[in-house]
């Protein structure tokens, strides 16, 4: 998972809800905390880790992906 | 649905919509700024930057220097009247950032400026990780008022001029009409239109930057150019990291093949892009850059930049196990963003009355003292606009329709999640389209893309109001791909700008055609996309002088 909210330290001040530009947090009203709702959107800016006054927020991030966009053909043909 | 009154609406509230909306505020009018995410962090400057670009200035470039770019960037395709203004506007507005307390200078009051005299081209290196921080606050103290979480979806005209816009607020789902004198926009660099490399939501460029100007101006009737011209940068870590490639020759890196050989000659620089891709086109990729053998103060510059643009570059570093003193960092080739827009002059005025563009979203910008420049001007221009303008009438018969088509995935039952269908667009523009285009296979994606429209576009489902945002981007990417493969299709030369790393290559016609030096023009006429050309305007005279 991307974003992970640490809740031992997280006191509920919403910057995270607030600031994440990509609208990945929800908001529990009932237990007045955040959640992760769509942590497949995350766009891993990390700007909720730098909003976190408490530090709260794990960020992983993913391996390195390649991407083939017809750019290798050349080798293909020539077998290098 | 409630209806505000404004004198200029301003769509996007990165660093254009926030110089637009406080220079029309200065100028004493009432402005409604939108922002799909926040003003605080939202746009490509959101989570940090590492430099600006100065224009005209004692220790960088002449008003010459800056005619000789203006009309050298005609054979790219760009405007030269809208590249001379922002060099002669670009040093106030980076005082305007020093205004707003962003920290632009060292601290013995001088610029740190990277000269690349063999391009003459300049870049001060600043301490921006809160840029956007302190521009939201100057936001804040002018009388705009600020509608967060808000995002722009459809223009509202009236005998083709612009009279405002109907906007989605993305918590609650409210529709609102925005009825103003004059609207810019400004969403920025047009990213999710291809698959990412590391996700769909990984982007170059803010993952909420969809294209959503460009469309909606499109869909108005507005004429857009150059819009098959993609941004395709090698990264390390998406965006982010500061710049490697944009470093006088000496202290880059050493780009480097998997045999270890350098790729990079310094008379090769200023097509630095191509050279990159040749090298994978040919076998020999993956690439990386080598940063070992630099002296330890142009390290420490490297690092610092990294603790500005995007900070979280650093962590990537960090868990992927590489470090830039000890090991030769891998780089990834990202489709960024699709670079059109529409049309503008150099005051930013649209084809369309009452209609402005700035920043990213032009066909011409790219970049933070561009956006700046051109969110200020087309502000003075709108607000001269609207001094004329009129009241705007809201027109009831107009408006529901228009929020019926939004709101029709709230009201399905079952049907295509958004995220499924955007995932299947994309895969069509990086497979059909990509680096190198063949006629063939982009007419196949124009087919693929019509039959995916007609089948999955009428059966899209929102659970909430933000899926319902998702269904609306994934609309405008559908528009955006389309826009991106017709005009793709129609150039049938190849043609790179700036240092290669914004391509149209096309493999079946592989030469630059001198008689293609004219720009492809997309409007809608009767519900149709239609495609003609137009001249590269040339250099007004009276623009020349200082």
């Amino acid at each position: 998972m991307p974003v992970k909210i640490n809740y031992h330290l997280c006191r509920g001040c919403k910057a995270c809800y607030r600031e994440c530009p990509a609208d990945v947090y929800g908001w529990d009203k009932e237990r007045d905390i955040p959640y992760t709702a769509y942590p497949d959107e995350c766009w891993h800016c990390g700007i909720c880790r730098m909003e976190c006054p408490e530090n709260a927020i794990e960020l992983t991030l993913p391996p390195q992906g390649l991407l083939d966009l017809n750019v290798r053909f050349l080798s293909r043909l020539s077998g290098t | 649905m409630k209806t505000v009154k404004t004198d200029i609406l301003v769509v996007g509230g990165g660093i254009a919509g926030c110089f637009a909306a406080i220079r029309a505020s200065e100028l004493g009018l009432s402005v409604v700024l939108l922002e799909k995410a926040t003003v605080r962090r939202g746009g490509s400057v959101g989570p940090g930057m590492d430099h600006v670009f100065i224009g005209i200035h004692p220790e960088t470039l002449t008003l010459q220097d800056a005619i000789e770019h203006a009309q050298n960037a005609r054979k790219e395709l760009m405007d030269p009247n809208v590249i001379l203004t922002v060099y002669k506007e670009a040093y106030k507005r980076v005082l305007d950032l020093e205004r707003f307390g962003v920290k632009v200078r060292e601290d013995d009051g001088s610029y740190f400026i990277w000269k690349i005299p063999e391009r003459k081209f300049y870049l001060v290196s600043y301490r921006g990780v809160d840029t956007k921080v302190k521009l939201a606050e100057a936001v804040r103290k002018t009388n705009a008022t600020i509608m967060e979480r808000t995002m722009g979806v459809e223009l509202l005209t009236r005998d083709g001029t612009v009279i405002g816009a109907v906007a989605y607020d993305v918590r609650d789902g409210n529709l609102t009409t925005i009825l103003s004198k004059a609207t810019l926009l400004c969403t920025g660099e047009a990213g999710r239109q291809y698959i990412e490399p590391d996700g769909l939501f990984v982007t170059y460029h803010p993952t909420t930057n969809t294209g959503d100007a460009e469309t909606m101006a499109y869909r108005a009737g507005a004429k857009l150019t150059n819009m098959e011209y993609i941004y395709m940068d090698y990264t390390m870590v998406r965006a982010g990291g500061g710049i490697p490639g944009i470093k006088p020759f000496e202290k880059m890196g050493h780009l480097v093949n998997r045999f270890g050989e350098r790729v990079l000659k310094k008379e090769d620089s200023a097509k630095r892009g191509w050279v990159m891709v040749k090298e994978i086109a040919e076998g020999r990729g993956p690439l990386y850059w080598d940063f070992r053998h630099l002296p330890d103060d142009v390290l420490k510059m490297y690092e610092r930049e990294m603790d500005h643009e995007y900070p979280i570059a650093k962590e990537w570093l960090k868990q992927r196990g590489l470090d830039l003193r000890k090991d030769r960092i891998p780089l990834q080739l990202v489709p960024a963003a699709i670079m059109g827009g529409p049309i503008v002059d150099e005051r930013f005025r649209t084809s369309l009355k009452g209609l402005y563009v700035a920043g990213a979203t032009t066909p011409y910008l790219m970049g933070l003292t561009e956006a700046a420049v051109s969110g200020h001007i087309a502000a003075e221009d709108a607000a001269r606009y609207a001094a004329d303008a009129g009241e705007p009438v809201f027109e009831k018969e107009k408006v529901d329709p228009i929020a019926a088509d939004i709101l029709a995935p709230t009201r399905r039952k079952k049907g295509m999640s958004p995220i499924q269908v955007e995932a299947a667009v994309r895969s069509i523009s990086t497979d059909y389209v990509g680096y190198f285009k063949t006629e063939g296979l982009m007419q196949e994606g124009l087919k693929s893309l019509a039959e995916l429209r007609e089948k999955y576009l009428p059966s899209l489902v929102a659970g909430n109001p933000h899926e319902l945002m998702r269904c609306l981007e994934v609309r405008n990417i559908f528009d955006m791909v389309e826009m991106h493969i017709r005009a793709s299709l129609m150039r049938k030369e190849t043609r790179l700008r700036r240092v290669g790393i914004m391509p149209h290559y096309r493999a079946d016609y592989p030469q630059t055609d001198p008689a293609w030096e004219k720009l492809i023009v997309i409007a809608r006429e009767n519900g149709q996309m239609k495609l003609t050309t137009q001249d590269v305007p040339r250099l007004k005279e009276e623009l020349t002088c200082p």
